[in-house]
């Protein structure tokens, strides 16, 4: 039996355990905690979403405020107490010796990943000891295609033994494009950006919609990795942009363990070029690039755009043929924080403990007469958990109080508030405590 | 007397059409099929105050239509695409230092450069029409921008300024190179 297999027997299993003990727990008007509990996070990827009010005034981003949204992203991202124990949870095999890329996408100099975002980035890297010292910032390159369009997007160039290096591709110090090999039938030659200055890699991107792709955002990045990206855009770019991706992992190995988008600002119509056409002043971190991807979507489609069917590379990225991350949005945890600069959540100084709070996947699903909603707590605390549809609205609030530290589940039967039976189609659960907001994508089948 | 008349005739035909060909050219030193995108671009400080910052980014073909403007060149190559030009100004706006960015392609014919402009991903639907070349509209609907859509003759023309709280000045500055750009394509 495979173990996929047996993880889906295990869970079934689980859910009849949960399921009737929530359904006895509900008739005795008790909430039911169940003793055991697998942790929901198997098979799952988290998805943080940092936003500040005070991220941005007016064209400026205050890159103070972008320090502590990333910190405090880092920190939900890995559940550790610093952003210095986030970036080891990230990287445990950092050594002062080894390289951290950090690729940029700066083609569209209107709205470029700022560098008002890359650069805290940097700084909180090297914030983090190694050894005797903390990471050297010189092992630090923020890099894309040429030196000119990072120049015009607000970057020092820098090829120096001294500082956080930046330099594109075309710089002598890249050491250029290497030797080309076939991607999905298209010769592409790899930046020596990412292969020779790139031991680990940290993949910065924009939010911005894409005429051809639908939108681009970390998977799209690598056009800027390779040397003809022109000739990898027919079908949508699908399945070019996951057939890249894939290759640089089995070419190079998993160097990108962090994501982020630089969702401050944002282009949904007439991506990738032009200026921003809305302020979202939001920072958006993954493990997981597919995940992330699908979030910022999300994002995106909130806006008018016409191009989000076409960005079908998300999930074929997702499929078994490329099995690059997640794109269920079931399997998608998604956490909020909100305007962490007011909230007192300081890099490093507040010294809270893991937060241990997660919004487990519903079981079953998708579902139809009931499912039960897992909630894990670190700490005892006030909790709302709420049913949204996919236009916004509150359909239901399940549970408000406060509850105890442990493992929780919570029955919704596929109601709204007045007990009306809801029509078949995606809802979203969202758990408020701590000032955050999880949230988790729950599909009701009629 | 017959072979002169035709002669004279034939003289007086040809003088027509010299003298007529002379006084046109005159009045259009560059006939429309003749021009090229970068001679549209307005010199520095033909628009007072602002200057050309860099060499412009000439396209004249698919890849370096891409390396100028991204993903976003494939609706521009469906539309006729022959060449294109994007240049950068220095200037001032409300006081402070700002960006204006000037792009424009020819796109082959008037019937190319209308369907490259009902596409929604290149003009915009909801946007101020303005009464330039064959079809303008002005975009205030941008946080930090104003851009300005112009279509005249063959050729499609972008405008995009930084607004630095000053919006009125850097809509009329947008204005002016739009108007600049389609007085020499006209």
């Amino acid at each position: 039996m495979s173990e996929k297999k047996q993880r889906g027997n295990l869970e079934r299993r689980e859910f009849i355990k949960i399921s009737t003990a929530a359904s006895l727990g509900l008739a005795t008007g008790s909430l039911w905690m169940p003793k055991t509990i697998r942790a929901a996070t198997d098979d799952t990827s988290r998805v943080v979403v940092v936003f500040d009010e005070q991220a941005s005034s007016g064209s400026q981003i205050d890159p103070e405020i972008a320090r502590i949204m990333l910190d405090a992203g880092l920190k939900e991202l890995t559940e550790t107490a610093t952003p210095q124990d986030a970036w080891l949870a990230l990287f445990p095999e950092l050594t002062a010796s080894m390289s951290m890329g950090i690729k940029i996408a700066c083609l569209n100099q209107t709205l470029p990943t700022h560098p008002e975002i890359a650069y805290p980035l940097a700084e909180s890297l090297s914030s983090t000891p190694v050894g005797a010292s903390n990471y050297p910032e010189n092992q630090i390159l923020i890099w894309d295609r040429e030196d000119w369009e990072l120049i015009n997007s607000g970057y020092d160039l820098n090829t120096s033994s001294a500082g956080v290096r930046c330099f594109g591709t075309n710089n002598a110090a890249s050491g250029g494009y290497g030797y080309p090999q076939t991607i999905y039938g298209a010769y592409q030659a790899f930046s020596g950006c990412f292969t020779g200055h790139s031991d680990r890699l940290i993949n910065l991107c924009s939010l911005r919609n894409h005429t051809i792709s639908g939108v681009t955002l970390s998977l799209k990045n690598h056009y800027g990795t390779i040397s003809s990206p022109g000739n990898m855009h027919p079908y949508d770019c699908d399945p070019y942009i996951p057939a890249l991706n894939l290759a640089l992992r089995e070419t190079y190995g998993e160097r990108e363990k962090l994501i982020v988008c630089d969702g401050i600002f944002g282009i949904h119509t007439g991506g990738p070029t032009g200026p921003p056409q809305f302020i979202e002043n939001k920072i958006i971190l993954s493990q997981d690039a597919v995940a992330l991807d699908y979030v910022c979507r999300d994002i995106i489609s909130g806006y008018p755009c016409t191009t989000i069917s076409q960005a079908t590379h998300i999930e074929t990225s997702a499929g078994a043929t490329y099995n690059l991350g997640i794109a269920d949005p079931a399997d998608i945890e998604i956490i909020n924080i909100n305007n962490p600069s007011s909230t007192g959540i300081q890099p490093g100084k507040n010294g809270a403990q893991p937060s241990e709070i997660s919004l487990g996947k519903n079981y079953p699903e998708p579902f139809n007469a009931g499912t039960a909603i897992p909630i894990t707590l670190g700490r005892p605390g006030e909790v709302r958990l709420e049913i949204y549809d996919v236009k916004g609205r509150r359909i239901d609030m399940l549970y408000q109080g406060t509850l105890s530290v442990g493992k929780h589940a919570i029955n919704w039967n596929g109601t709204g508030t007045s007990g009306q039976p809801l029509a078949s189609g995606r809802y979203f659960s969202r758990l408020h405590v701590d000032g955050k907001v999880h949230s988790r994508a729950i599909t009701l089948v009629r | 007397m017959n072979r002169r008349k035709y002669i004279i005739s034939t003289i007086s035909i040809i003088a027509a059409f010299v003298f007529t060909g002379f006084f046109s050219c005159a009045e259009n030193p560059q006939n429309a099929d003749s021009i090229l995108v970068v001679d549209l671009l307005p010199a520095s400080g033909a628009i007072t105050g602002w200057d050309r910052s860099g060499s412009p980014g000439v396209a004249q073909t698919n890849d370096q239509l891409y390396s100028l403007i991204n993903g976003a060149s494939e609706l521009y190559l469906q539309h006729g695409f022959v060449e294109g030009v994007l240049q950068d100004y220095d200037g001032t706006i409300g006081g402070e230092a700002a960006n204006l960015g000037l792009f424009i392609s020819d796109q082959s014919s008037p019937a190319d450069v209308e369907a490259l402009f009902d596409e929604t991903e290149v003009v915009p639907t909801g946007l101020t029409p303005w009464d330039l070349g064959d079809e303008a509209y002005i975009d205030e609907t941008l946080p930090f921008h104003i851009t300005i859509h112009v279509r005249a003759d063959r050729f499609y023309t972008r405008v995009t300024v930084e607004k630095n709280n000053a919006e009125e000045e850097a809509k009329s500055i947008a204005q002016g190179f739009a108007q600049t750009v389609v007085a020499e394509i006209q």
